[in-house]
């Protein structure tokens, strides 16, 4: 059993509500939900973190610590760093299906933190793979709204220390993938009509060779559980940050395109199929005993794209985000208050949980 | 995992030719210990050095992963202004030859004074 640690009370409430904030803000269109940018960046002469070197983890950690003023100042709220020590396997593994951090972060607690604003919409890891990953996040299609903040962290962090940077390559990062630019953008496209026509392989083969990676909800190797799918660039060299964020704002505005064509299709060609089968997902999720998270997020993504199409009386815009959240196994058992409940007791609670949220 | 796989065989075998490996393996990078080896390995550099130390390959490396060796992006505002120019001049001479490939003389003149003035101040 890990030690219980009391959090402050910010930090309790990062952890217990259901739903980050920000993806409350509204946006134009229900098919992209969320646009982020992240930068990698390395302190000058301070050797990696896959080199594990004590002293080098224990120096990133306390500058970690002098930042706190400084990204106040820049961002205009308050920061909170989280030490991963403090935190349960559970409490860390939330952090995750939240998407504040990485698993990679989650893995080895020691010398690791967050260091997250007041509002979740910027999160920094310290002693990630890099001594530094920066994250800003906004609802909906916003890549160049999420650079500038993140850039604006950048600058503060860089007036007071000095970062690794190489003349020819730029930002020195641990993987030659992120060399450059250290900067990966990605936008999350609910892409489920593209799914239900099997029209998405062949997109997903042309966006790659164009020099855009395709991934599912939580990253690589994730499958795209709930038609969830992440959309981001791969070249950090020889384009600059706004060349890349425009070619990306393209790539997701063509993808809406053709997601909106396949979802008039299926209205137009396929009308009663497409009901039939969206009302049986609603049915299921309003009546089922007993939901997997992978039968619930498949489920929640039809009865989402029903509300999308205004074909089910679903009116809570912001259910089917925050069940994608409150279905996790890890913020259930927290709902729970049980870290070790089983699949079965989860699966259990995980239908009265949905159960509720479609009856309120 | 399997994306690992690929990536540390690609790393391997896309570097250099068989034979020369077990020779190249050696390398070292003498400010924080990492291995050409491991780094084929685990497919991350140890350090900001390692990019030197590690020896030749790094370079084709590099290229073949981002299918580019000229940084275009940010540049910290601290010690790198020489650096900022030279993205400057580089943009610039691009749009010349673009000028001119479109003969369009006027901008192509305007642009080499531009370019003249610049590259004065380096």
């Amino acid at each position: 059993m890990a030690q219980a640690v009391l959090h402050t009370a910010k930090v309790q409430a990062m952890l217990d509500e259901p739903l980050t904030s920000w993806l409350k803000d509204s946006t134009d269109n229900p098919i992209v939900i969320s646009s982020r940018v992240r930068l990698a960046r390395n302190f000058k002469g301070i050797p990696f973190t896959n080199r594990n070197d004590e002293t080098a983890l224990t120096k990133v950690d306390t500058m970690a610590n002098g930042l706190l003023t400084p990204l106040r100042i820049a961002y205009g709220t308050e920061f909170s760093k989280i030490d991963l020590m403090n935190l349960s396997p559970q409490e860390r593994a939330v952090l995750v299906e939240k998407h504040l951090m990485s698993p990679n972060l989650a893995k080895v607690p020691s010398h690791r933190s967050l260091l997250v604003s007041d509002d979740s919409r910027v999160a920094v890891m310290v002693n990630e793979e890099d001594h530094l990953r920066i994250q800003a996040m906004t609802a909906g299609l916003n890549l160049h709204k999420a650079y500038e903040v993140a850039n604006n962290i950048d600058d503060a962090i860089e007036s007071k220390y000095d970062y690794a940077f190489h003349e020819q390559y730029g930002y020195i990062t641990a993987c030659p993938t992120n060399v450059g630019t250290g900067m990966r953008a990605s936008v999350m496209l609910h892409l489920a009509g593209l799914s239900m026509t099997k029209r998405l392989d062949n997109l997903v083969n042309s966006l790659s060779q164009l020099g855009f990676s395709v991934r599912g909800l939580y990253g690589e190797g994730s499958e795209a559980l709930g038609h969830m799918y992440q959309v981001s660039n791969q070249k950090t060299l020889g384009v600059s940050e706004n060349d890349s964020i425009e070619a990306l704002t393209r790539v997701v505005k063509n993808l809406v395109h053709e997601e909106e064509k396949a979802r008039d299709d299926l209205l137009s060609k396929r009308k009663l199929d497409l009901e039939d089968r969206l009302w049986r997902a609603y049915g299921t999720l309003q009546y089922a005993r007993r939901l997997s998270g992978e039968e619930a997020l498949s489920l929640l993504s039809d009865v989402k794209l029903g509300q999308d199409l205004q074909l089910l009386p679903v009116s809570d815009l912001h259910m089917f985000n925050q069940l994608v959240v409150t279905t996790r196994p890890n913020f259930l058992m927290k709902m729970m208050g049980k870290s070790d409940a089983s699949p079965d007791e989860r699966d259990a609670y995980r239908a009265t949980v949905i159960r509720d949220a479609l009856r309120s | 995992m399997l994306f690992d796989d690929i990536f540390n065989d690609f790393f391997t075998k896309s570097v250099y030719p068989e034979g020369v490996l077990q020779e190249v393996q050696e390398q070292k990078c003498s400010h924080c210990g990492m291995t050409l080896s491991e780094f084929n390995r685990i497919g991350r550099f140890g350090c900001e050095h390692c990019y030197e130390e590690l020896g030749p390959g790094v370079k084709p490396l590099i290229q073949r992963v981002q299918n580019s060796l000229t940084y275009e992006g940010k540049i910290p505002h601290r010690g790198a202004s020489a650096l900022k120019v030279e993205q400057q001049l580089r943009h610039l001479r691009q749009q010349l030859q673009e000028a001119v490939a479109h003969e369009k003389f006027e901008e192509a003149a305007k642009l080499r004074d531009q370019i003249k003035e610049l590259s004065a101040k380096v």
